[in-house]
């Protein structure tokens, strides 16, 4: 039951260690694709939800709102595919939805900058001096990305269990290191990252569920007893949207109690509180 | 006669093994239940128990202590840790520590109930099962 996340660079061999890793212990192996089945679950185009996951900040580029809710999207279907547990997964942040769930070990797969400039060059049949202007932006945008929508410092080692510099160590020895680490104790599922990750599962799934209609909406879950957190113009859609989200969310799969707390956002009503002179 | 399961729950908050006990009794536990580490300490000594649910944070002797001595003493014994305090660090230094689950309060006597029969099983007892038949 337990998941091994890969996080590593573009134009890098790690996924070549992924499949190697996914083979030796008999997991499901997924990476990309999960961006596409997202896009088919929720029915939106999937150039435009990879375009709210890859931080592109072109400026005929998604809305803010947007971009919030197709990260929803994006999780919703992550955290439906990694409740089945026994799988590796590839890909640069999926490390940032499961943090402290302890039955995932989260590995950071380093390249050498000069091995991906060399990549570049012979993928993209790009000079040298483009394919470095390239990697350099792509890192830039990523890092901002993540440090944007996530409030980490993608640096911080305390986001990963394990790192691996590439340029140091083999595809076999990497693979090796990878299986033996996932198999230590504090690896295993256990009744408390297994309610951890459920709760998560939970959240996000609701989350997906009304943000199209609640921009704001904000979810907690914790051993299915779910709060909910939204705002609205005026105290009549108050009252019709708290009744509408206790009576939906208390009719899903692994729910105990719902507590809804809709506020009126006095701001986007356009009324605004007396001085208090 | 098949096997029963003896279990020692220590919590130095007397409502945990009060609500815990009754559960446990209906699928067939033998339950003792402590509030003092270091009574619990001492009758570990005299008593195998299969399954020891403990707390961490205890005063005198914590919870980390109670399972270094219940696996020196009892090597088979699974010790499941409870806590209110639950982080992924404490999660995962129980584990490695040797416990066989760790579970963050609240939780409720069905959660305790499922571990229970899990460690049950992998002690190759098998328990009654409480959840209403199809």
């Amino acid at each position: 039951m337990s998941i091994i996340i890969l996080s590593g660079d573009t134009y890098s061999h790690y996924q070549e260690i992924a499949a190697a890793v996914a083979q030796n212990l008999n997991y499901t192996l997924i990476g990309p694709e999960v961006l596409a089945n997202a896009a088919q679950q929720y029915k939106v185009p999937e150039k435009k939800l990879l375009k709210a996951l890859e931080g592109s900040s072109s400026i005929l580029g998604l809305s803010p709102v947007i971009k919030e809710r197709y990260l929803a999207y994006f999780t919703a279907s992550f955290m439906e595919r990694l409740q089945k547990g026994k799988m590796v997964y590839h890909g640069r942040v999926g490390h940032l939805f499961v943090k402290g769930v302890t039955h995932v070990l989260k590995a950071r797969l380093v390249d050498d900058f000069e091995t991906r400039v060399r990549k570049v060059i012979t993928q993209e049949g790009l000079t040298e001096k483009k394919a470095r202007k390239l990697l350099l932006a792509e890192e830039k945008r990523i890092k901002r990305w993540i440090s944007a929508t996530f409030n980490v410092d993608e640096a911080d080692s305390d986001l990963f269990d394990v790192t691996i510099t590439l340029s140091d160590t083999t595809v076999d020895q990497s693979v090796a290191l990878l299986v033996k680490t996932v198999q230590d104790v504090k690896f295993q599922p256990m009744t408390y990252s297994l309610k951890c990750m459920q709760d998560r599962y939970l959240a996000s799934q609701i989350r997906a569920l009304f943000i199209e209609s609640q921009p704001s909406i904000n979810v907690g879950a914790r051993d299915g007893n779910v709060s909910l957190r939204a705002t609205v113009p005026n105290k009549s859609e108050k009252e019709k949207l708290e009744s509408a989200l206790y009576e939906k969310v208390r009719a899903m799969q692994g729910v105990n109690s719902v507590e809804v707390n809709v506020l009126i956002d006095t701001i986007q009503s356009g009324k605004v509180l007396g001085s208090h002179r | 006669m098949p096997e029963v399961l003896n279990v020692l729950i220590l919590d130095d908050e007397p409502i945990v093994g009060k609500r815990l006990k009754p559960g446990l009794a209906k699928i067939g536990c033998e339950v003792e239940v402590f509030t003092d580490p270091k009574e619990a300490y001492k009758r570990i000594d005299e008593k195998k128990f299969q399954i020891v649910v403990t707390d961490i944070y205890m005063p005198e002797i914590d919870g980390f202590q109670i399972m270094k001595h219940a696996l020196e003493r009892w090597d088979q014994t699974k010790v499941i840790v409870i806590t209110g305090y639950a982080m992924m660090e404490v999660a995962r230094t129980a584990m490695e520590k040797g416990a066989f689950d760790f579970i963050a309060k609240p939780f409720t006597p069905a959660d305790l109930r499922a571990m229970i029969t899990k460690a049950g099983a992998a002690l190759g007892v098998e328990l009654p099962s409480t959840e209403p038949s199809a």
